[in-house]
């Protein structure tokens, strides 16, 4: 052996630290930036009304609702530090790669099931809101292992869509996912480069067409879009955990639990100009699978003295058949 | 994906962004202070390398796509802070090596400890530029370009410091630089 190789072999068991170690380091940086923030003159903060942000949407379905959907309890997050966001990210995508997805059959539907506790807002004239009753959504989309197969959509309203009963559910069937006019997913998923997580970012990135408080949250935002509302293939969503790893600001919260109390990480994003307001999507780190979301509005975001958290429960599950449809399928304004 | 001398342009207008950074190296700037120095001091060094860096943000220079050499750079100065942690390091190596006059076991395991000992011990002696310019090399992965950069030395003078290092390192343990004895033990 020589010395060369010799050398780099000594103290070659020295790792990269874990999270825990780098968050002091990174905390005394935040606190820098922060100062730096406040007394930057060049910035002049600007926030997008938080109804319209919310009105992003879990799906096509939530954005017919006719009240704006925010909502549910539950503790305000704490996130940690960016690199124990990139560490929880890198090790779900890992896991996501080794973990075996379940696969549909032939003339079998994969079911990706959310359930959603939105609790509604309803804005009125006078620019106050008010709370509507406590509701929880569930949103079914069946996608056939027969790609030529028409997909299904089933949605209900456990107190109906307005809480008075008025709607209750509804299945819709459509080629492609089109119950709305245009595809489910919100990217053609074969288009999306997988060579590497900084390759998937600079894919996102590309498309970024101006909007959102800056471009880093929108490449979050539509990174994180698709994969709350898709069961995006594990060689996908690896890449595109490692690119949510890369966007700065993005941040880890541990034990947080989806609707239906499955722990996981929750990953957002802090943004300056959010005043607080964060839209995160919940992994389970050992499977690399998207179990949730959660959305937080500081008191004042959405209603005066009040915080606000969204929460859903997603999971993905084979099953041999599709509800029959019950509605025609609608143009893309529902 | 952003080079680093965008994401650090950024940050001069948008504070904020220059976290990127500090989640793209911060593990391997900490690794590579904690082979150097232990885990204690590559948490002082690593935080203290990245709030200077974002001090200097500004002074970065654009045409740089790499914000590594800058990093290790820092990091390296302020290693030079913790000469007793970086010696005791190096003589702990020494130290877990079995002696060489009392062992005669033909293990290949135990050869390669010995020989980890005693490489340990030529590190220890090398002059401090020398020992930068090779675990910049060996450990931080720089290439001769990017370590001038890091010490703001010509390369000339970082292929001479290589040289001279691997020199030494090669040399039999009687022997240091041009055949001559070694002497006492320099400040690591």
């Amino acid at each position: 052996m020589d010395d060369l190789t010799l050398l780099r072999r000594l103290r070659d068991d020295v790792a990269e630290p874990d999270a825990a170690r780098l968050a002091p380091a990174y905390r005394k940086l935040e606190t820098a930036m922060r100062a730096a923030e406040k007394t930057s003159a060049s910035r002049s903060p600007r926030r997008r009304h938080p109804v319209r942000w919310a009105a992003v949407g879990l799906t096509a379905a939530a954005a017919v609702a006719a009240a704006v959907v925010v909502g549910g309890v539950l503790a305000p997050p704490h996130p940690q530090s960016a690199s124990a966001a990139a560490i929880v990210l890198r090790q779900a995508a890992a896991e996501a790669i080794t973990y075996s997805d379940p696969e549909a059959g032939p003339g079998q539907y994969l079911k990706f099931h959310t359930r959603a506790d939105w609790a509604s807002y309803q804005g009125t004239s006078d620019q106050t809101v008010t709370r509507l009753p406590s509701n929880i959504q569930n949103v079914d989309v069946y996608l056939p292992s027969d790609p030529g197969a028409e997909w299904a959509l089933y949605r209900d309203w456990e107190h109906g869509q307005t809480g008075d009963g008025g709607f209750v559910a509804e299945t819709i069937h459509a080629p492609e996912g089109r119950f709305y006019g245009s595809p489910w997913a919100s990217q053609d998923l074969s288009a999306i480069p997988i060579g590497s997580g900084a390759e998937t970012l600079a894919y996102f990135d590309a498309q970024y067409q101006g909007g959102s408080a800056s471009r880093d949250e929108d490449d979050f935002v539509r990174i994180t879009d698709l994969l709350r509302t898709y069961p995006v293939p594990a060689p996908v969503r690896a890449r595109l955990f490692e690119a949510l790893a890369l966007i700065p600001g993005t941040t880890s919260t541990d034990g947080v639990a989806n609707l239906d109390g499955r722990v996981g990480v929750a990953i957002g994003r802090d943004e300056p100009q959010r005043s607080g307001e964060r839209q995160e999507i919940i992994i389970d780190p050992g499977t690399g699978q998207v179990i949730g979301e959660r959305r937080f509005f500081p008191a004042g975001a959405v209603a005066a003295g009040e915080e606000q958290t969204v929460l859903t429960a997603m999971s993905v599950t084979v099953v041999d058949t599709a509800p029959p449809a019950t509605t025609p399928a609608r143009d893309e304004n529902g | 994906m952003n080079n680093d001398n965008t994401v650090i342009a950024r940050s001069v207008t948008d504070p904020s962004a220059f976290g990127e950074i500090f989640h793209r190296y911060a593990g391997a700037v900490h690794r590579y202070a904690a082979r150097r120095a232990g885990d204690a001091v590559a948490d002082d060094v690593t935080s203290e390398t990245f709030l200077i860096a974002f001090q200097r943000r500004a002074r970065f220079d654009p045409a740089r796509e790499d914000a590594r050499p800058w990093l290790f750079g820092i990091a390296t100065n302020l290693i030079h802070r913790h000469r007793i942690a970086t010696a005791r390091v190096l003589k702990a190596m020494e130290r877990s090596a079995p002696s060489p006059v009392t062992t005669h076991h033909p293990d290949e395991a135990l050869d390669a400890q010995l020989a980890v000992g005693r490489l340990a011990g030529r590190i220890r002696r090398l002059s401090a530029g020398d020992r930068d310019c090779l675990l910049l090399f060996a450990w931080a992965e720089l290439s001769y370009d990017e370590i001038a950069e890091a010490l703001h030395i010509p390369v000339g003078t970082v292929k001479s410091r290589l040289n001279r290092a691997r020199r030494l390192l090669r040399s039999t343990p009687e022997e240091g630089e041009n055949g001559r004895p070694d002497l006492a033990p320099q400040t690591a």
